[in-house]
This record gives structure tokens, sequence and C-alpha cells, in this order.
């Protein structure tokens, strides 16, 4: 079970966290002038890698902030853990 | 007969002789002393054969001293309250206990199965696979029976377990797995630091080897330096010892899983067994090593034991496993074990060492470069056949008569934590030692689980890796020199492991020989892994403990290759078993699982309402009537309802408190549907999308103020539009000023439904004007009911007048019964869910079985409601192709046209009602009769619906042979233009 | 019917009847807290005029450290739960005045404020035991160097989700969302065999 250094809440369990994917897709700032191809990239073609990768998880159970994540996916280190918003 | 005939005059320092304890081993009566292991207690009452093998049933004795016993596997109590697949060694004796030993049937000395071992030949390796195939129909009336009760691990009990089990959770700065003397240096130089320690061990008394044997440390005696320290250590209180605790498993970031076996003078209530979880920053693995067997023909027979094992329990129980003793192996510590046995009372009858050079001790009748060939005995090991350790043929084999014969095959790190937290592993060819090489986490092995044998090296190991531990964790006060001891011998064993023909076993709990790993080579496996799963090797209770490294060896040889090449398989949690009720604990009877309970709970427990999980809550399905099946009592809910008033309780739907100046505008970008244009006092229903188009919530909107809005959500979904909004809000658009409050605990709310509930609200609610004009459909009040602050809201769910009013939760009972009493004379009914989904299916309203994950507004029927922002969450991707194609599934309504057909759950939709193959046009996602319409109705979701108004399709279920037809309809089965809303 | 709303109030643990089962003495005692108001502020930590207007109605500054919880006259407590979220719990006899000055300062200007009184139930753990038995069931490291008295944090304990208020060495208060309570008072009575618990007088 990963320890996550949630900012505000010190060291919490996984399990207080909802994953929540990659940290590093933007959301198109005008939704309707984007093709079908950038919008179907932004919803469905996201990158899977071994090895580090930034993600968000969500700690529903504690200060319930967004946190963007550097985990490395195949050993589980984490590097860094800060509030997606400050 | 002497009651302990094996027992020594004196010694044991594990043992309490003032003490006699009686037990009961297959029926036998025997007697032990407090502070013995069951296995010690059988073999003073001269007991050898404690178990039959997994294949063969041979009969077994005792190989070992601790948990990597492969043989000794034993069930304690009887029939309810059996507990199998201990092993001897682990099992504390106390007063009473009755035990059996396992695989054996009628019982370990007489036992039918071992007609196989007769047969050896007919069992090799990977005969699970080859055997038993065919006739197939042979399955079910012989071999099944037979293979049930020949194979597994002893009998399951036939009552629940009532004991107690318990966890805990804590955080150390330090945690130390294991006892002996690098564990208890490693902890005290840690703890002398200032760090946080556990120190955690699987036996009854700190100590490791020193238990086994003597040594001394710091000019006495090793033991009670070990004693001294752990005084020490006890004092402090950063520092937690754990006893009997087993540290089983290593997981990520370095949190830990250490089970506590109570003790057998544990008071009444002590958990039987405690999990700990330790999240520590560091570890030190100080889990020792265990010792290797030695390959020969019947290695396996009782008598045939681990050299320290048998110098241990003379040294700790005060025990002899036998009066005359071969002592053989490849290194130094033979002769120390065979002066201990000497000293207990055991005469020695040769010690043999596979090493040419050995063999120089005056004291000892030593045989240089002379192997065991051969156990002599079947029940019991009478003798053995000694030889030269190259093997060759040309000399003769000496037999020597003994009844005990102390093997030592050399040491195996114990790496499992190591490897457990991935970190690598190293192969030391000329040591014959596979050793710890980079760590996986934030750990340190030091002792002989790092490969150092020599006392003195496992102390200095352990100070180290204790001062670096509570170093790296912020503790650097100094702790002074490490304790020392005079035992430097390096303890070195050339690697020596197998001689002669005949079974040599490899693996004693599965009984796989040398030959079935031969075999395996031979049909063409090479890797380790599936070696293992092929014949069995390293898969018992013991996980290979004592098997794995011969193993390893042997596949090597076979296949030529080196053993660094051929690599281990894969150490997995748990290092040793861990009862699966441990597991459970805290998670059977009662709250095992969170059971959510809204306000009114009590009311309808007492009215003896059937209840329905939703989620973690319970739900009224319906209230029993008197004279009633369910079915009739459901539908008179509804009839009633829909003829005069009803009550539903909805206090489990999500709601959510918007403030904030953009509060507005982000409702109107989590919608599909504009929210901002609500007035005040005014709500709205609301869709609210997946960013990929799918419908993913509904409920209703209602504007409190400018900029505050309550919403309500549905039951399921409740947590997840929480998690989504925030998720909108701190990730996606930062700038917007928007506070979103979860408030589903604070509010209780239960709806009035039908023609008669505006009378009703009139009556409770005397300050409110109810009627049409002044508190019209979709408008929201706060007005005092039945005396108690609350939100009205004027909606409908079931199709007819209706009202949902909101009270803070503490006022819910008050409410509800009040209401109740209210009603009275208004004939109110309180309904369920079950009442409220037929109502739901009448009127085609759509919850999670049509807004599956799948299907878009549009699918839906919901189309309309969409406005065309592409902004607002999933708007955009209703425009993608995939979502606007002909031929997607769409909602309709399905009126079975015999009135008297009833629907089964899990059919799907078919063109023709022949149920011969055929792609269905899709599936029922709600069907209910409908008391008010008279006949079957259902909700389906099919290819091209709407356009199938009309037809005539075939709800049908092929896997019961049901099939019935019915035409295609609108889903608003009831008063479709909404008139009931208005009565 | 009354006319009072306060006689209808009832608590989710009602039904267990706790009254009549409380007594003896165990490494741990479990009750049922005094009900209290709640509500939920919400505002820039970092914005002057909302620490302010709090400040103004509470007569004290706004907690920062994460977990604090400030006493307020006595009685009341202002918990930092969030970067912009914090907890006001007042007695019940308080009626409201501490979040109507709230409010009333608030007014016009950034934040929120939403009254949870009914979310919660109160459950006391306390005893030699206390950190003990709730480490049966939360993740949290419960040593008072790490969690000391005076702190509150949001976690998962058992089958819910809880604020757990240390207010001494071997006192905690737990405020469990309504509706898992009895469930979660369930657990906690089962889970405190170990320590021999026993319902407070």
């Amino acid at each position: 079970m990963l320890l996550i250094p949630c900012p505000f809440c010190g060291d919490r369990d996984e399990t207080e966290f909802a994953y929540g994917g990659d940290a590093g897709i933007e959301r198109p700032a005008d939704p309707g002038t984007a093709t079908d191809e950038a919008w179907t990239d932004y919803l469905c073609f996201h990158d899977n890698p071994k090895g580090p990768h930034r993600e968000l998880w969500f700690h529903r159970d504690g200060c319930r902030r967004w946190l963007t994540v550097e985990r490395d996916t195949y050993t589980h280190e984490l590097r860094t853990a800060r509030l997606s918003r400050p | 007969m002497k009651r302990q005939p094996f027992r020594t005059a004196e010694g044991g320092h594990l043992i309490d002789r003032s003490e006699p304890l009686r037990f009961d081993f297959d029926g036998h009566r025997h007697e032990g002393y407090r502070g013995d292991s069951l296995a010690s207690g059988l073999l003073a009452a001269g007991v050898r054969i404690v178990a039959r093998s997994f294949k063969y049933h041979r009969p077994r004795g005792v190989w070992g001293f601790g948990p990597e016993e492969p043989n000794a596997m034993v069930a304690t109590g009887v029939r309810e309250e059996v507990r199998p697949n201990l092993k001897a060694t682990e099992v504390p004796l106390s007063d009473g206990l009755k035990a059996s030993g396992q695989n054996a049937w009628p019982s370990v000395s007489w036992d039918l199965g071992s007609a196989f071992g007769l047969a050896g030949d007919i069992l090799p390796a990977g005969f699970y696979y080859k055997t038993f195939m065919w006739p197939a129909r042979w399955w079910h009336g012989l071999y099944e029976p037979v293979l049930r009760r020949m194979a597994g691990f002893g009998p399951a009990p036939a009552a629940p377990d009532d004991a107690f089990y318990a966890k805990r959770r804590i955080y150390a700065d330090v945690l130390v797995a294991g006892g002996g003397p690098a564990g208890v240096a490693a902890a005290l130089a840690a703890a002398r630091a200032g760090a946080r320690v556990v120190l955690a061990d699987e036996n009854i008394r700190f100590g490791g080897d020193l238990l086994r044997a003597p040594g001394e440390i710091e000019e006495g005696d090793g033991l009670a330096w070990i004693d001294t320290a752990i005084g020490e250590l006890a004092a402090m209180p950063h520092v937690r010892l754990l006893p009997r605790a087993t540290v089983t498993g290593y997981y990520d970031h370095n949190l830990l899983l250490v089970a506590e076996r109570a003790g057998e003078e544990a008071p009444p209530g002590t958990p039987q067994t405690r999990l700990w979880f330790v999240r520590a920053r560091e570890v030190a693995i100080a889990a020792g090593a265990h010792e290797r067997p030695l390959l020969f023909a019947g290695n396996d027979r009782p008598g045939v034991m681990s050299a320290s094992a048998a110098g241990g329990y003379a040294h700790a129980y005060g025990v002899l496993a036998g009066r005359r003793a071969v002592v053989a192996g490849n290194n130094d510590s033979i002769y120390a074990v065979a002066r201990l046995l000497r000293s207990a009372g055991a005469s020695i009858a040769a010690v043999a060492d596979t090493r040419p050079g050995g063999g120089e001790a005056p004291d000892l009748p030593c045989r240089a470069d002379r192997a065991v060939e051969r156990a002599l005995g079947s029940r019991r090991v009478r003798g053995v056949l000694l030889r030269r350790a190259d093997g060759r043929t040309s000399d003769r084999s000496e037999r020597v008569a003994c009844d005990l014969v102390a093997v030592a095959g050399g040491w195996s790190p114990a790496v499992h934590l190591h490897a457990q937290a991935r970190g690598s592993l190293r192969y030391d060819e000329e040591r014959g030692l596979i050793l710890p090489d980079r760590p996986g986490g934030a750990n340190r092995s030091a002792g002989a689980a790092a490969g150092r044998f020599d006392l003195d090296g496992c102390l200095a190991e352990g100070w180290a890796a204790g001062t670096a531990a509570a170093a790296s964790s912020g503790h650097e006060r100094a702790a002074g020199p490490p304790p020392r001891s005079p035992d430097r011998s390096a303890g070195e064993a050339p690697v020596f492991w197998q001689i002669g023909a005949g079974k040599r076993f490899v693996d004693l709990q599965y009984d796989v020989t040398a030959a079935d790993v031969e075999l395996a080579a031979r049909e063409g496996y090479r890797s380790v892994e599936h070696v293992k799963r092929y014949t069995a090797l390293g898969m018992g209770t013991d996980q290979g403990k004592t098997s794995g490294m011969a193993g390893l060896v042997l596949l090597s040889e076979a296949l030529g290759r080196p053993v660094a090449r051929t690599g281990t398989t894969t150490f997995r949690p748990p290092y040793t078993p861990v009862p699966m009720a441990a597991m459970a604990a805290g998670l059977l009877g009662e709250g095992r699982d969170a059971l959510r309970r809204t306000a009114a709970d009590d009311w309808h427990e007492a009215r003896g309402a059937v209840f329905t999980a939703a989620g973690h809550w319970r739900r009224p399905g319906y209230y029993p009537r008197e004279g009633m099946n369910e079915d009739e009592a459901i539908e008179a809910e509804v009839r009633e309802t829909r003829a005069g008033v009803g009550i539903v309780d909805v206090g489990t739907l999500g709601k959510v408190d918007i403030q904030g100046t953009d509060a507005a505008a982000f409702l109107d970008l989590i919608y599909a549907n504009r929210i901002s244009s609500l007035r005040i006092g005014r709500g709205r229903y609301g869709l609210m999308l997946r960013e990929d188009g799918r419908v993913f919530d509904d409920g209703v909107v209602m504007r409190l103020g400018e900029n505050h809005f309550y919403l309500t959500t549905t039951t399921a979904q409740h947590h997840a539009v929480l998690q989504h909004m925030e998720f909108l809000l701190q990730t996606v658009w930062p700038e917007l000023e928007v506070y979103a409050t979860d408030v589903s605990e604070h509010w209780f709310a239960a709806a009035l439904a039908g023609p008669g509930s505006r009378l009703l609200l009139g009556d409770v609610a005397p300050e409110l004007e109810v009627s049409d004009e002044a508190f019209p459909m979709m408008a929201v009040r706060a007005a005092a009911v039945a005396d108690l602050p609350a939100l009205v809201f004027r909606m409908s769910y079931s199709g007819e007048l209706s009202y949902e009013i909101a009270v803070p939760a503490d006022y819910g009972l008050a409410l509800w019964t009040r209401l109740l009493t209210a009603g009275r004379e208004h004939g109110l009914t309180p309904y369920g869910i079950e009442a409220m989904g037929v109502m739901r299916i009448e009127k085609g309203h759509v919850t999670h079985a049509e807004a599956d994950g799948r299907t878009t507004p549009d699918d839906l029927g919901l189309g309309r409601m969409v406005r065309a922002d592409a902004r607002s969450i999933g708007v955009r991707s209703l425009d993608l192709p995939a979502l606007r194609q002909k031929g997607r599934q769409q909602l309709v309504g399905l009126s079975v046209i015999d009135p008297e057909t009833r629907i089964p759950p899990g059919c799907q939709v078919a063109e023709s009602g022949d149920l011969q193959p055929a792609p269905p046009l899709g599936h029922v996602t709600a069907f209910c009769y409908s008391p008010t319409l008279g006949r079957a109705l259902a909700l389906a979701l099919i290819e091209n619906g709407r356009a199938r108004t009309g037809q005539t399709v075939h709800i049908a279920s092929p896997v019961i042979g049901f099939s019935a037809a019915a035409e295609v309809v609108s889903p608003v089965f009831y008063d479709p233009e909404g008139k009931r809303l208005h009565v | 019917m009354s006319d009072d709303p306060a006689e209808a109030r009832r608590s989710a643990l009602a039904g267990l009847d706790l009254g009549s089962r409380a007594g003896g003495a165990g490494g741990v005692l479990l009750g049922e807290g005094p009900a209290r108001e709640g509500f939920v502020l919400r505002g820039p930590a970092g914005d002057a005029a909302f620490a302010r207007a709090v400040g103004a109605a509470l007569g004290a500054g706004l907690p920062l450290e994460p977990g604090e919880a400030l006493e307020i006259g006595g009685n009341a407590l202002l918990i930092r739960l969030g970067p912009d979220e914090w907890r006001l719990i007042a007695p019940l006899s308080d009626d409201g005045r501490l979040a109507a000055r709230l409010a009333s300062e608030l007014a016009g200007g950034r934040g929120a404020l939403v009254n949870v009184s009914s979310a919660s139930t109160v459950i006391s753990v306390a005893g030699e035991h206390a950190a003990d038995l709730l480490a049966t069931g939360a993740g949290i490291d419960l040593d008072p160097a790490a969690f000391p008295p005076g702190r509150a944090v949001r976690t998962r304990i058992g089958n819910a989700q809880a604020l757990i208020h240390r207010r001494a060495e071997d006192a905690f208060e737990l405020h469990v969302p309504r509706s898992y309570a009895r469930s979660f008072w369930e657990w906690l009575e089962e889970r405190g065999r170990e320590f021999d618990a026993a319902v407070a007088l």
C-alpha cells in the first residue's frame, strides 16, 4: 500500500485517496473548435508509461484536495506530491 | 514407563520443569513441561512419527525447530474447533492440548495411503497433470472422492471460529525483523540513538540461534546478554517488543505485516492472532538463516533431522531427539552439535564430515570425507550407510547403527523480506549462498540473513544496521561500540548437496525428490518458475525454506548451467502462513461493513420493513402486509399512492450545497442543460454528463439565492459527483470562485406523493400556501412542516402530485412520524423502493439501469435537454460520429401483449421469439407488473428503438426458454401528458 | 405535536439505548458525546478580507496549521481541515449565534458558511487504550508526537470516514457521518473487545 505524502495532511495511506489518471492532460480551452481528432486524443489517447509518471490523486478522506504526484509506475517510488491548485 | 523417556535430567532454558502439562496426540496421552513446543513435547515422549507426507504418505518426524519445519504438520483441537496446518515446532504446549498428525487416515502410524509410497514411481513429477485425465466420467465417482481424502492439508473446522483476532496499525522509525543476536544488536543501537523501534521475533523468547546453541557475548553467556539487552529495550517507552511475532510481509513504501501469536499463558480474550501493520521508515532485516538438508536416500525418515534443531532440542528443551546420533554435514557446526548432544546424554556414533580435510576432533568419532549415503529403517531411522563424499563406488559403505541422524547442509540466508521488497539477489558461487544484493526499499540485511554466520560478525552487522537505520530516520545520537564475541569462525561451507541414488527428498512437505527435478529438466522445463509449478517444489506451507536452494542447484546441474543463471522463484508474502481469520479481523459480524441508515430507519425496522441494499445504505424495499405476499404488498403500495397519498424515505439521495460568485456559471458547465436561468426559489431537473458524452448522473438543482444553490444527486453517484466537482474546480477551472459542500448527511428527506399530498401538506404546514398557483411545480419553499424547519420542493418522481420535504436529519424521525400521524386521516401509505421502482417504470424515468455508462442523452430520449454549449462537460463529445451514428440502442417501453405474462430477470430483446441463436436487438433494463395498467411492462435499450415504435418484438431469455411478444411503445406508459402532476 | 423543535431531536445512536448499557470499567470507555452545532466554513486562507471577517466574528485569528483546533470562547472550536476549509463546532446552547455572526461578517465577501449540524454523530473514546483501539482501524500515526492533543484530522477509521479530535493524550472525540454512526459504533464495540471496552456513563 502506497504512502502518499499529502502536502496538507502529511503521510497518508493510499486507501484514503482516489486515483485520477494522467496529470498532463489539458482540456482544450475551446471544445467547440476542437477537431474530432483533437477531442478524442484528449478523451482517450493517454500514455501509460513504465517509469516516472505525473498523475492525479484525490485525497477523498483527508483534505479533499487533488494532488499532482510524481510516481514511478514500476517501482512505486514517489518523488513529489503537490496541490494541483496551490 | 517413564512419562518423558527422552527428557534429559536437567537443562533446557525454555522449559519450566516445575509445571508439567498433559497433552494428547492422536489419541495417546503424553506429558511435557510449560515452555515446550508440541514438537519438543512429542520428541520428549518418544513420538517419532508426527505426520504423513502429502503425496506418498510416508511417515515423517520433526525436521526443524521453527517456521522452516516442512514435516511435522499437525492439527490442534477436535472437530468443530480444529485448527489445521500448524507446524508442531510452532505450537506452544498447553495443558489439555489435543493434537493430531496430518495427511493420515486413519492415523499417522497406520496409514492406508502409504501404499502409494510402495508404488512410488507411479507418482512422478507432474502426476497431477499426467494422471487422472481420462476417462472423464471417472472423475466424479472415483478420482475426486479419493483425491479429496488423500490430498490437502488436514481437516477444515466444522464450526465458525469464535476466537478473537485483532489488527493494529503502528508507525516506527526502525522495524527490526528477527530477534537473534544481530536483530537485538540492531534494535539496541537504534533505540539508544533515540529511534522509535519495533523488534519482532517469531520465538517466544528473544535470542535466535542462541536459543539452540550456547554462545559468548561480552565475556559472558550470550543468552544472558540478550536478556539484559531486552530488559533495557523493554524499559524504553519508544520501543515495542513483539515476541511470538513473525514479520511475514514486506509491502510498498515500507509497510510490513507482522503476525503475532497468542502465548499459551495469554489471559482469556487475548487475540488468537494479532496482525500488526507497521509503517517503518527503515527496516533492519535480521531474519537469520535456515539449515539445509543433504540429499541421500531415506533422508525423510523420522529421526533424520536438521543438526541445529537436534542440538536445539537438547539445549533449549532438555530433549534428546535420539540416544545414539550420527552427525553428518559439510561444515564445522557438526562438531559443536555433536558435543552439545553428547553433553545432554546422547552417545555419538559418528561425526561424518564431507570435507576431505575435516574431522580433526580427537574427542569425537570422526569420519572425514564421508557422507551419509542412505538412511536405514522404514518407520524410523535405525542406522546409516556412510560412504566417501565424492560418491566413488569402489569404496565399501560403512554401516553405523543410530536412532538420530543430525544433518548439517549449511545455511540458506532468509532473504525473503529483502526479496519481497524487490531487492535484488546475487549468488555467491564459492559459498553456495544466495545473498541480498541491492535493497528494494529502505532496508538493510544483517547477520545470517546477509550471509554472516559468526556471532561476532552478526553483532557487528546488526549494530551497524541499527545505527545506520536510526540515522536515516533522523536519530544520530551515538549508541557506543558494538557488543563483541570471541566467535569469529567464518562457518564457511564447501558446497555439497547430494550423494547416491534412491528416493532423495528435496521438498519434504510435497514429496519432491531429486529424480523429480531431474525428470522435469529432461522433459524440457527450463524456467525455475515452471519447474516449481510442475513438480510442486517449494509450494507447501513452508514455501521451500529448506528445499528451495537444493532444488535450484539440482535443476542447474541437470540443465548444465550456473545457478546464477537459473535464478530463484519470486519471493512473495507471506513468509509464513497467516490465518484467514486474522485477515478477516474487524470485517466479520456487526460493523463488518458500513451499513448506512437514514434518520427514519428505526421506524422502518419497527414497522417490519423488508430492507433492500443500495450501496452501503439499507432502504425499505416494501412493508409486508397481513395476508399478502410480496408482490401483492408492493402493488397495494402503488395503488394506494396513485389513488390517495403515499410517503417514501428519500434520505439517501446525495445533496450538495453550492455557493460562490461563480456558482451559476459553474453549474452551467457541469450540467448539460442550462441552470443559470433559474429564478430564485425555483428548481430544475439537471442532467450531468461525463466528458465522453455519456450520462453520468441526474438530480434536481434548486436556486436558494443569487449565488447559492442546493442540488441532489442519485444515491449511487453522490461521492463520484463531489469528486468530479472538486476535480473541475481544482484542476480545470481554478479561477472559479465556487464552494461545493457535501450536505447529504445533514438533510433527511421524505416525499409525499399522490393526489392527496397537497391536502396533507396543507395540514402539516399551515403557514405554507399550497395551491397550484402559489406553490407551482418545481418551486422550493422554506417553511415549518410539522413544526420543524424544512425545505419543501414540489417535484415528482412517481408521476403524481408530489412534494419532497427535507429537514435536518436530527429531526428526520420526528418529521416522518408526525407526517404518518397527520396522514392517518388522509389514508397515508408508506411505500418502499420496490413500489417507487414500479412507479418510475410506469413513468419511464431513467435510473442507472438505463444510464449505464454507455448511453447518451439522446439514447435515453433526453436529447432535447442538452443545450448547445460545447464548453459544458461532455457536450462536445455528443458531436463525435460514434455518438451520432444510426443503429445506437435507444430507450423504449415494451408493453407485453398477453396480460397474464410476467417477465423474468435477465431478458434480451429479440426480433423473433423462436429462441434460436441470433444477435439480440438489445436488453431489458427494468421490468415490473404494473398494477396501474394491469399488465407487465419493461424498459429496454434496443437498436434504433424509437423507430420501432408500434412494432412487435420479443422479450426473451434463451437460458430459461422464455419468450413473450411485446409492443414497442413510448417509455412513458402512464400519464404522458403529465396531468396527474397538477391535480 | 410539539412546538419546540429541540424535543424532536434524535441521535443516530438512539436505537442502541446506550444509557441502559452504561457502566463498568474497561481499558476504553465509549460514549456518545453531546450533540453539537457544526458549520463548514470555506474561503481563501490567504485573503485578508476573509481572515478579517472571520476574526471579527469569532474574536480569534484563523487557524492556519493543518489540523489546528482553535478554541473559541472556551466551548467552541474552529478546526482547519483543508487549504480552504474549516469546521466550526459549537455547543447546541450557542443556538446559532456564532454562525450568525460569522455569516453576517462574511456577507458580500468571499467564502461560504454551510450548516451541517445534523451531519455528524459525536462519539467519545477515552481511556488507557483509546489510541490503541483507534489504531485497530485507522491508518494515521496516533503517536502523541505525531498527533498531539489539540489537533484534529479527517481520515478513515474502521468502516467510516471520521473527523478525529484529540482532546487529551488518552481522550478522543470522533465526528462520524450520521448515516454511518450506528454501524461504526458496532464496529468500535466489536474491536473494543480486545480492550474490555465499556459504555461510558
